[in-house]
C-alpha cells in the first residue's frame, strides 16, 4: 500500500491554488492521502472552504485530522463538515477502513494533545486548568485506543497531529516538549497493537523519524520539516493478512453473481 | 526592556495577532536588533511578520528580517515500511 502523508499545510487565503498544485499527480505515487493537522492558519472558516476545494480532485481518498490552528477560531466543525462535503474523511476519535487492491487499510485518527514525556510530563493535579490540561490528552489517548482497537484490517495506521513520542522532536527546544506531544499517544499506539505507522505533525523543527516503546515507526511529516508537498511510505500487507485479504476476495468472487 | 522578556512578548503577538498566528519563527534579541528567523510559506505573511514585530518593539530595538520563503511542490523521497 502507498500511503502519501503530510502535515502542517497551513492553507491560507494567500494559498490559493498552491496546494491543488502540490497534490496534482499525487494519485500516480499513492493510494491514500493522509494530512496529519494544522489544516489552516487562522482556523477560519474561509481558509476550511479554500482546503476543501484544493483537495477536492486528488483522485485518491483523503483522510485528514484537525490540528490546533484549526481550533483557534472555533470554527472546527464548519471546517470538518467543508471537507467532508468534498468527499474528505476527517477523523476525531473515529477510524476509516479503505479498500486498496483488496486490501483493509484502517486509519485511527485524533488530534490529540501535549503534556510531555516519560520524566517530564504534567499530571492531573493541582489547579482546574492543569487538571483539565491532562483530562484532555487523556480523552484523547483514550479515543485513539479505543479507534485502533475497533479497526478491522490488514494495516492499521495512527494519525495525529500531535506527537506520540520525543524521538520526532529532537531540534525542537526542550522547553516546548510539553506543548507539541504527549507519552499517553504513544502508549494508546503500542496498547491497542498491530499498528504499522504512526504519522504526527506539529512539531515544525524536529525530526522525521522515531519509534514508540513498543517498536511502531513514527514519521513526523510537518511539511516545514519534510520540506516536500508530501511523503511516500509503501507498507507492506502482512503475510498472513495478505492470504486472508485474498481468499476473501475470492470467496466475495464466488457469491457474485454473474451476467452474461 | 530586558531581552527575554521583548522576545515573550514579541512570540505571543505572532501568535495572537489575527494578521500572523505564527508560532515558529525564531526570535533572538541581542545588539540593539531583534531578528525574526525562519521560514514563511509567501510574501504576504512576511510582510504580516514584520509589521506586527514592529508595533511590539520599542524604538531603540531594530528589526532585522531574516525571513525567507519557502514552497515545497515535489514529493519526498519514498520510504518502505514493514
Amino acid at each position: 500500500m502507498r500511503i502519501a502523508a503530510v502535515g502542517d499545510v497551513h492553507v491560507g487565503l494567500d494559498m490559493r491554488g498552491e496546494l491543488r498544485r502540490s497534490f496534482a499527480a499525487v494519485a500516480d505515487h499513492a493510494d491514500v492521502l493522509l494530512i496529519a493537522g494544522d489544516l489552516t492558519q487562522h482556523g477560519s472558516r474561509e481558509e476550511g472552504k479554500l482546503l476543501a476545494e484544493e483537495i477536492a480532485d486528488v483522485g485518491i481518498p483523503v483522510v485528514l485530522v484537525l490540528g490546533n490552528h484549526d481550533y483557534h477560531q472555533d470554527a472546527q466543525d464548519a471546517i470538518r463538515a467543508d471537507l467532508e462535503r468534498v468527499g474528505a474523511t476527517v477523523l476525531e476519535g473515529e477510524s476509516v477502513v479503505l479498500d486498496i487492491d483488496g486490501h483493509r487499510l484502517g486509519v485511527a485518527g485524533v488530534k490529540g494533545f501535549g503534556g510531555g514525556f516519560a520524566g517530564a510530563c504534567g499530571s492531573e493535579f493541582g489547579e482546574l486548568e492543569m487538571k483539565a490540561f491532562i483530562r484532555h490528552t487523556k480523552d484523547k489517548a483514550r479515543q485513539l485506543l479505543h479507534c485502533l482497537r475497533a479497526l478491522d484490517c490488514d494495516v492499521r495506521i495512527a494519525l495525529t497531529h500531535y506527537a506520540p513520542t520525543k524521538d520526532t522532536l529532537l531540534g525542537e527546544k526542550l522547553e516546548i516538549y510539553p506543548f507539541l506531544g504527549s507519552y499517553l499517544l504513544g502508549e494508546a499506539i503500542d496498547e491497542a497493537g498491530g499498528c504499522a505507522l504512526a504519522l504526527h505533525g506539529h512539531a515544525h523543527h524536529g525530526s522525521q523519524r522515531g519509534i514508540t516503546s513498543g517498536g511502531v515507526p513514527v514519521r513526523n511529516v510537518a511539511k516545514p520539516l519534510i520540506k516536500s508537498a508530501y511523503q511516500i511510505f509503501s507498507v507492506r500487507v502482512p503475510a498472513g493478512r495478505e492470504d486472508a485479504s485474498a481468499r476473501a476476495a475470492l470467496a466475495e468472487d464466488a457469491q457474485t453473481p454473474t451476467t452474461a | 526592556m530586558e531581552s527575554k522578556h521583548l522576545i515573550g512578548r514579541l512570540r505571543e503577538a505572532l501568535a495572537t495577532d489575527p494578521r500572523t498566528n505564527v508560532l515558529d519563527i525564531t526570535i533572538k534579541v541581542a545588539g540593539g536588533k531583534a531578528f525574526l528567523i525562519g521560514e514563511v510559506t509567501s510574501d504576504e505573511r512576511r510582510q504580516a511578520a514584520i509589521e506586527v514585530a514592529a508595533e511590539v518593539l520599542p524604538p531603540d530595538i531594530e528589526l532585522i528580517d531574516e525571513l525567507w520563503i519557502a514552497k515545497y511542490d515535489e514529493p519526498g523521497r519514498p520510504e518502505t515500511l514493514g
